[in-house]
């Protein structure tokens, strides 16, 4: 059976094993929704276009771009822990010129009590996720409130700030040193700052580090954060998976905490994203944890290895000599012998391949 | 294997040179022949040549891990790469020039012509100006002798060729020069050898300063 499944197909199946054995629930969701709700909420998708279209009730709607959002606004109005899992199609332009795209997503949200042992699971759920697609991948963690404590220690608001943030999410250390300078920052944070630009490896190597360059206790709240986490991740067996890199960004409005990456082999861009989201849900009202992620399944059409042939088949031809019923029996013994059948006329047998 | 596109062009020769002094080189990139992919085991890279528009987009979609950039090209396609390093070289600077002491009108909308759209019309939202973009892909300068635009904006290294056809810079608003960027992925899974890479290039952009 297994077989007949394209690699997506596979992939999509062994996602769902995973989720399902750690208690996440299927959740399914309706293609549309009223376009203000993602108007209100631009800045938490990636690419701002919307493919809009009007109800049958005159409704501007909108085909979802996103997923996080509807399930969040779903769980703000519950009290218990949510831990669902869907895979979905979403359409996005994420590159205007080359207009709308499908673009198929898998992914979990965790959202209600979302502490230690919660996020380690759901970043261990990444990494098995990454590790389903292919065994060369790279699972990047960061912690944003580490960075917007920091901020402020270095003299840094409104326009330099976010120019700053823009200058370590390229790891552009030339340039973050020239935006620190000119905001006249302490010289050891900055020095700092231009060594976390550059910074990659291992988080359990790493973290010892962040935790002695911590100066205030924003800072050392998220590094016993990150700590706990790799606690849960240690005990899962997969804290050796998970590295550090200080350069991932996510919007501060939506995001605080944990936010992370996940790269394979071969693919050119992140095949998986996610991070901490208590902010959007206080938007939609409910103080509680969130955290989830997505992996962009159509990224992984263009990953190199194992192409399937399409399989051999056994041709059937039949002519006019033969009852319906006489050539459907003959097809029918074909394939109970476990072998594929394709029937088809002798005046077609020009084209067909044995 | 690192994979590095290179600028075709005099900037992308310039940029080879630091490549070579960073230990990197290979040889037969030298000699003229129809090769598009010149590779150097030893050294663990390999070097083609691509239209310097391009660069970010063979980076971004990692068909190069590495490539060499004008601060002027990344700013107009804004590409997801990392941005390393400033290498020093090809530095000049993205002005806005017109006819030799003429002034814009603030009454009418400022027609500009330009290579890169994205950055004139950022450059123009800052101040809330009214402009109407030409886009245009060479031969800037004859729009505003021809009436074609009121100004341009394109980047002058010298001026000489602004001089020779009686325009003069009006504003010099983006300093420019040439970045080594790299492929997020890639940069992920070549860390060690991108790094060393990264460093030796340091040195070397240095000695040419």
């Amino acid at each position: 059976m297994e077989d007949i499944l394209t690699r997506e197909e596979r992939i999509l199946l062994s996602l769902r094993s995973l989720y399902a054995a750690m208690g996440y629930r299927p959740y399914k969701m309706g293609k549309f929704e009223e376009y203000d709700f993602y108007a209100e909420n631009r800045r938490f998708l990636e690419s701002g276009n919307i493919v809009t279209f009007t109800d049958t009730t005159g409704a501007l709607m909108a085909l979802k771009p996103d997923v996080t959002l509807s399930i969040a606004k779903g769980a703000a109005a519950r009290t218990d822990t949510l831990k669902v899992y869907y895979n979905e199609s979403v359409y996005r332009a994420p590159d205007a010129d080359a207009g709308f795209q499908e673009i198929t997503q898998s992914g979990l949200e965790c959202i209600g009590a979302v502490d230690a042992y919660a996020m380690g699971e759901v970043l261990m759920l990444a990494a098995e996720s990454l590790r389903a697609v292919s065994p060369a991948f790279a699972l990047d963690v960061s912690h944003l409130g580490y960075i917007a404590a920091l901020l402020p220690e270095l003299g840094l608001e409104g326009e330099a700030a976010s120019a700053a943030l823009r200058a370590l999410g390229a790891r552009n250390a030339p340039e973050l040193a020239a935006i620190l300078r000119s905001a006249g920052a302490p010289e050891g944070l900055s020095r700092l700052m231009g060594r976390f630009a550059l910074m990659y490896g291992p988080l359990e190597e790493l973290l010892p580090e962040l935790a002695a360059a911590a100066v205030n206790d924003g800072m050392r709240a998220a590094c016993a954060e990150l700590a706990g986490v790799a606690d849960a991740l240690r005990g899962f067996g997969c804290l050796g998976d998970v590295r550090l890199d200080l350069s991932i960004m996510a919007d501060m409005e939506y995001y605080n905490g944990l936010i992370f990456k996940g790269y394979v082999q071969g693919a050119p861009s992140a095949v998986l994203s996610g991070g901490r989201y208590d902010a959007l849900m206080r938007k939609f009202g409910r103080e509680a944890g969130a955290m989830g992620f997505a992996v962009y399944l159509n990224l992984l059409e263009h990953l190199g290895g194992e192409r399937q042939e399409p399989p051999e088949c056994e041709v059937l031809l039949y002519d006019g000599s033969e009852s319906p019923a006489e050539i459907a029996a003959r097809a029918k013994a074909i394939a109970a012998k476990g072998d594929r059948v394709l029937v088809r006329h002798r005046e077609e047998e020009g084209g067909a391949k044995a | 294997m690192i994979n590095i596109a290179l600028p075709k062009g005099r900037l992308g020769e310039r940029a080879y040179g630091l490549f070579e002094r960073a230990g990197r080189g290979c040889e037969e990139i030298r000699s003229p022949g129809r090769k598009l992919v010149f590779e150097n085991p030893e050294a663990g890279v390999r070097f083609f040549w691509v239209k310097p528009s391009d660069v970010p987009i063979y980076v971004e979609r990692g068909a190069a891990d590495l490539g060499v950039a004008g601060k002027d090209v990344l700013l107009e396609h804004s590409p997801d790469v990392y941005e390393l390093l400033d290498l020093g070289i090809g530095r000049c600077a993205m002005c806005v020039a017109g006819p030799r002491g003429w002034r814009a009108p603030e009454d009418a909308t400022l027609r500009v012509a330009t290579k890169f759209p994205n950055i004139a019309r950022r450059h123009y939202a800052k101040s809330g100006r009214a402009i109407d973009i030409i886009k245009l892909n060479g031969s800037i300068e004859l729009a505003p002798i021809l009436g074609l635009s009121d100004v341009i904006v394109d980047i002058v290294e010298t001026g000489t060729t602004l001089k020779e056809n009686d325009l003069e810079v009006i504003e010099r608003f983006l300093p420019i020069s040439a970045r080594l960027i790299a492929n997020k992925a890639g940069y992920k899974f070549k860390f060690k050898d991108i790094s060393a890479l990264s460093a030796d290039m340091t040195e070397a952009a240095g000695e040419a300063d």
